[in-house]
């Protein structure tokens, strides 16, 4: 007799959800190792340059623009990739397809490439700065390009040792050479910003080897297919990569504004800046790395351990009692974690604000400096909060809520950065303080929302919209190039 | 006046007794237009077709269970309490109420939005709480999803428009059916040749991949759709008395049932020339040789009435190409018996060449509806032994005021010792062999033309169309 072919096995056999997601959050906040490190080191070659070399204020403080022009725009390109590329790596570790991760890390670098030689030639096309100079730039902007990069595969592979001491060794070399400067000939000509940037540049060169041995040997079944498959992702999931480039973007949007704003100079003719606002929100930033700490750590320990369970019992076919058990738990720790996460951020942020005047004081720095500070510092710390709560949006797929985050923190920063100009200085701050406040409100709300209902999220999450594939076909074209 | 022929996984793209059935009401009423809606699991095309559509088939809608309907949605959908409360009391299988086929179909008008609401969500925790033993929650749900996901797909596809709706099957076919015969305000009949849900229920009982817990919803379900094209039915149709008592069982209003079997074209098989010449005693089965047809009990009782001495020639005539493992099966059962001069598989021929030289005709399925092949072989004056499934046993013993009497033997499934039993027995009395013969022709020809299913078709069409047709323009 007729009748409908019973071909419904697979449904049964479909593996529904992964629990793959939590590459993000490493790769997210790991990163801010690294940073630290990076930012110790500039701190100390700023510190040894001024009291053991007496190199002039105006040399170290191209140099520093210099490293941190390289920092600010290597992030932006990151932020085009990062998350992208951090779900489809964690996607290949997931599926086991392990011969597709080294092609994919030669794609992703190939492209971030493209994307600093673009940002570099328009540099270069109008800054004034010596071609030598600008040359060394470049290395290092590629340098630091490519080391987010593997940055990215190293956290995936849970590699972070490699990184660890690859960062620890370039910054000990970047540091240290500043020592040998006095030993340069002065007959070579060579200014001493040049100096100081090439051995910063030969720093961060030596950690870029240093992660890409680790590259080799974590990776050892190299290839070249399909290097650039992992495009595709940007068709799938255009969510993740409004939410890392808003993100990155979002951080630095109000400089951008500020830098045309009172107090804004240009050195050498090159690097806009202002240095009250950039001084007061590079401080400020550091005031947030407690977060960045206590969340790693609550995060690998009490929290996901609950969000195993919780994701167990929903794969692995617990009954709804166990998933709804599972789950109060687990929004019960979360819950705690936060709660402690806002407590000691709190607190820290607060002491920073009552002491801004002495330490400002004592670090020499202008009045107008530890003004903006304490506003700045309000702003880090919803920054904090922003950045945490999107992680943790994203630990639970929920890609909607991480853009929309991600969108209002760079519209809002931007948007009150660029309406409050006008009044001046006295008012630079208050709109990094307003916008990451409330996108971080925002946040805040969508997670307590999302969490509530999470196993509904979680079992009836809309299927994936079809975006087209442009950004296939372009990958798949690539892939084709046998020269790429 | 146009027919929407609604067909699930046959016309024309597979060929079988549904098929032919649907291409011989096509042919035979070419007064009538046809629409043939046709329900397939994957895409079928133009090249995949088995039969020449007639003149009078106006268009083809083909719709697949998998593939979501091309309309697209830009508003979000805000369902009343009425229309959710109706939905799920269909999706738990508590009523077949129609409304909730246009809350499925209309309201909602894309299956994955639905499935990704907070509304579907409520509804599976609801059923899933009425679960005597819960198990996998996941498990639960995505069973869930795949017995109702193909339901809204099709009930979101764009139908063509009709005077009288007709669906050969229950099942989703049956449902379709249902649907646009409320939609439309139109007449809806339905045809079961075999018993859908009962056939859907012993595939799920057999099939391994299916958790034995989730068994009984997914057997629950079928025979809800079943009830829902019987609830919306004018008139549930079927070819004998066991399939009726089954629909009446499964909840089909006695007053809408009745029976139409199939017609064979008698004229033609009854006034074959005759064959004179000196032979063995000739046995035939007109088979397609596939598992359902039991071939190795037919082989098996060969080998036993070979045992006993019996000389005859076998004569197997249907397609070979349908299943060559099983093919290669019987071949090797056959060498290995030694009875390759015996036992004959002569695939697909003219039946009518072979008709006339044959003594008896055998028929060893284990699964049928009402065979044709039996009905040919008794137009043509062949004593019959059968199997007791599907209408065999009524073909043979005719229905309650049958005046013919018997036209062969019914044996159970499966036995191929009782099958050599009544074969040796209709080989030694010659006479009573007539007899039984001319029985069975004297009630094909009562009751099993050709035209005496058409004639009831026909009948039954002309009245769904004066019945509803005041109304329409």
């Amino acid at each position: 007799m007729a009748g409908i072919g019973f071909k419904l096995q697979k449904l049964f056999q479909e593996d529904y959800y992964s629990s793959r997601l939590k590459a993000y959050a490493f790769a997210g906040l790991v990163s801010s190792g690294p940073w630290l490190i990076v930012i110790t080191a500039i701190t100390l070659i700023q510190w040894l340059s001024s009291r053991l070399t007496g190199i002039e204020l105006a040399e170290r403080e191209l140099f520093t623009l210099s490293v941190a022009y390289c920092f600010i725009f290597s992030q932006v390109i990151l932020g085009i990739q990062h998350l992208i590329v951090t779900r489809y790596v964690a996607d290949l570790f997931y599926e086991k397809i392990y011969d597709r991760i080294f092609p994919t890390f030669l794609g992703v670098s190939k492209v971030t490439l493209l994307f600093s030689l673009t940002v570099w030639v328009a540099f270069a096309f109008y800054s004034p700065l010596h071609l030598g100079y600008k040359l060394v730039l470049l290395t290092l902007f590629i340098a630091i390009n490519l080391i987010w990069v593997m940055f990215i595969f190293l956290s995936a592979a849970k590699y972070y040792q490699a990184v660890a001491y690859s960062f620890l060794i370039g910054g000990v070399v970047g540091v240290l050479s500043i020592l040998l400067i006095p030993f340069v000939p002065e007959n070579l000509g060579l200014s001493m910003s040049l100096l100081m940037l090439l051995g910063f540049t030969l720093g961060m060169v030596l950690t870029l080897f240093g992660l890409m041995y680790a590259m080799l040997i974590t990776f050892p079944n190299r290839n070249r297919e399909n290097q650039f498959s992992y495009l595709k992702y940007y068709d799938r999931y255009p969510a993740l990569f409004g939410a890392g480039f808003l993100y990155n973007a979002g951080i630095w949007v109000c400089n951008w504004i500020i830098w045309f704003g009172e107090g804004g100079s240009v050195v050498a003719g090159t690097f806009l800046t202002n240095r009250l606002y950039d001084t007061a929100i590079f401080w400020s930033y550091l005031t947030i790395i407690p977060t960045l700490i206590i969340f790693v750590v609550s995060v690998e320990t009490r929290f996901y351990e609950r969000y195993r369970t919780f994701y167990g019992f929903v794969n692995q076919g617990g009954t709804y009692e166990q998933i709804g058990r599972a789950q109060n738990k687990m929004n019960h720790v979360l819950r705690q974690e936060m709660a402690r996460l806002f407590r000691s951020q709190g607190v820290v942020s607060f002491v920073a604000i009552l002491l801004s005047a002495w330490l400002v004081a004592w670090a020499g720095l202008d009045r107008e400096i530890g003004e903006i500070f304490r506003i700045t510092t309000i702003g880090a710390f919803s920054n904090a909060m922003v950045l945490v709560i999107t992680l943790l949006l994203l630990y639970f797929d929920d890609q909607k809520g991480a853009v929309l985050t991600s969108a209002l923190f760079y519209t809002l920063n931007g948007l009150f950065t660029f309406l409050l100009l006008p009044k001046g200085i006295d008012w630079y701050g208050i709109s990094f303080a307003l916008g990451s406040t409330a996108a971080f409100l925002f946040a805040g709300a969508r997670l307590i929302y999302f969490l509530r209902e999470v196993d509904y999220y979680t079992f009836c999450r809309p299927a994936e919209r079809d975006g087209g594939d442009w950004f296939e076909r372009v990958g798949e074209r690539l892939n084709r190039i046998r020269v790429l | 006046m146009r027919i929407g022929m609604i067909v699930e996984g046959s016309y024309p793209y597979v060929s079988g007794g549904v098929s032919s059935w649907v291409h011989t009401i096509i042919r035979q009423m070419p007064q009538y237009e046809f629409e043939i809606i046709a329900i397939n699991p994957s895409p079928y095309t133009e090249e995949d077709m088995q039969y020449r559509l007639p003149p009078n088939v106006t268009g083809i809608h083909n719709l697949t269970l998998n593939e979501a309907s091309e309309r697209r949605m830009k508003k979000k959908v805000v369902l009343e309490d009425r229309e959710i409360r109706s939905l799920e009391k269909w999706l738990m299988f508590e009523e077949v109420d129609t409304d909730a086929l246009f809350v499925m179909g209309d309201v909602i008008p894309s299956s994955e939005r639905y499935f990704a609401s907070r509304i579907f969500y409520e509804t599976v925790k609801k059923s899933y709480e009425l679960e005597p033993n819960k198990g996998s929650f996941i498990d639960f749900l995505w069973m869930w999803r795949g017995m109702f996901e193909p339901v809204f797909r099709l009930l979101q596809q764009d139908l063509p428009k009709v005077d009288l709706v007709h669906s050969a099957s229950t099942g989703y076919a049956g449902l379709l059916g249902a649907y646009m015969a409320k939609s439309q305000d139109i007449p809806f009949y339905v045809t079961e040749h075999g018993i859908y849900s009962r056939e859907r229920e012993e595939e799920i009982l057999k099939a391994s991949w299916i958790p034995s817990f989730y068994k009984k919803h997914w057997i629950q379900f079928f025979h809800h759709l079943s009830r829902q094209a019987y609830k919306e039915a004018d008139q549930i149709l079927t070819l004998f008395e066991k399939n009726q008592h089954h629909q009446l069982e499964i909840g089909a209003a006695h007053e809408k049932t009745a029976i139409i079997p199939n017609g064979v074209d008698y004229e033609r098989l009854s006034t074959l020339p005759e064959h004179k010449e000196e032979r063995p005693f000739r046995i035939g089965a007109i088979i397609r040789v596939v598992p359902i047809k039991d071939v190795k009990t037919m082989i098996t009782a060969a080998k036993i009435l070979e045992q006993r001495g019996r000389v005859f020639e076998w004569i197997l005539m249907g397609p070979l190409d349908e299943d060559e493992d099983y093919v290669n099966k019987c071949r090797l059962l056959i060498r290995q018996n030694d009875l390759e001069d015996m036992v004959k598989l002569v695939g697909k021929v003219d039946i009518k060449e072979y008709l006339p030289t044959f003594d008896i005709g055998v028929l060893t399925s284990i699964s049928e509806g009402q065979p044709l092949a039996v009905l040919e072989g008794m137009s043509a004056g062949l004593p019959y032994v059968v199997t007791d499934v599907g209408a065999c046993y009524e073909l043979i013993h005719g229905r309650e005021d049958d005046p013919f009497g018997p036209s062969g033997f019914v044996v159970p499934p499966v036995h191929p010792d009782l099958v050599a039993d009544r074969i040796e027995w209709l080989m030694d009395y010659p006479v009573e062999r007539k007899h039984f013969g001319e029985n069975g022709r004297k009630r094909v020809a009562a009751f099993y033309q050709h035209h005496h299913m058409i004639d009831q078709y026909e009948e039954l069409y002309r009245i769904g169309r004066s019945a509803y047709g005041r109304h329409r323009v």
